[in-house]
């Protein structure tokens, strides 16, 4: 897409000296003798699952949607992704049947 | 090699001749895929080919730069394998890095690349004298911002990657 928020930081929780930096997918369109300058948003991200917290650090503004899924053998794994929003705002989170996640009590020693 | 799921590029298996390499992903690779390998036997291969070039059992497109899907392979057998032919897991290309293709930095999507292995088993070769492999054990990208994070993982520098 033209708009972007790559380069992601994506590190575990309690280790920031371990930041896996991922990127856009390739410029693949070309326009006569130009580049497209359009870019995929997608991140294949690979993440230990028996490490319970990460965060993600958008280095562009966030996507208003975003689509997130866990490849796994083991279908009761999971993982905990924080994401520092440059802005106030209310977000909510569904699940892959768009049924609407219970919001949490806020929790002031995240 | 792994990885091939694209919807653009050149066939699995190509029927009539074609220019090198005979595998590329040219247009976006297919998205959320997993390869599963099962019941693969790998015989003989020595740490070098014919001509002196490393020899690699396993690795991802060199072209594929913006997804490799991660493969299971489960009740392997390696007889006689060289610990070095085990496998190579290519960094991504430095030359992505310009405007026309992944902008400042290459794309990534090879440091994210994942082999898991379930139920192997090892015979002959360097591999099973050396015994440093299990029969359940994982094969990830020298991403140096993730691999040398992972406690339970170690550097092998044959394989470009780290074993867990």
């Amino acid at each position: 897409m033209d708009r972007s928020m790559q380069p992601i930081y994506v590190s575990e929780v309690g280790k920031p000296e371990y930041k896996n930096k991922v990127n856009s997918q390739m410029d693949h369109v070309w326009d006569n003798f130009y580049a497209g300058q359009k870019r995929q948003s997608r991140f294949p991200i690979i993440i230990n699952v028996n490490q319970a917290e990460w965060d993600l650090d958008f280095t562009g503004t966030p996507a208003k949607n975003m689509y997130f899924e866990l490849n796994h053998d083991d279908p009761k794994k999971g993982v905990t992704l924080r994401i520092a929003y440059p802005s106030a705002g209310s977000y909510s989170i569904t699940d892959k049947d768009d049924k609407l996640i219970e919001m949490n009590q806020w929790d002031d020693k995240i | 090699m792994a990885g091939h799921c694209d919807v653009k590029g050149k066939t699995n298996h190509i029927q009539m001749m074609s220019s090198l390499p005979p595998a590329k992903i040219m247009g976006d690779a297919c998205w959320g895929a997993i390869n599963h390998y099962e019941n693969m036997t790998f015989v003989d291969f020595k740490k070098e080919t014919l001509y002196g070039l490393k020899n690699s059992i396993l690795g991802y497109q060199k072209t594929a730069s913006d997804f490799s899907p991660p493969a299971v392979l489960k009740n392997s057998r390696f007889i006689n394998v060289a610990e070095k032919s085990l496998g190579y897991l290519s960094s991504p290309s430095p030359k992505w890095a310009n405007v026309k293709d992944c902008g400042n930095f290459p794309c990534t999507a090879p440091y994210n690349a994942l082999f898991k292995f379930v139920n192997t088993s090892w015979e002959g070769g360097s591999i099973a004298e050396s015994g440093i492999l299990k029969k359940d054990f994982q094969l990830i990208a020298n991403n140096p911002g993730f691999a040398p994070g992972q406690t339970k993982c170690k550097s092998v520098k044959d394989l470009n990657g780290y074993l867990c």
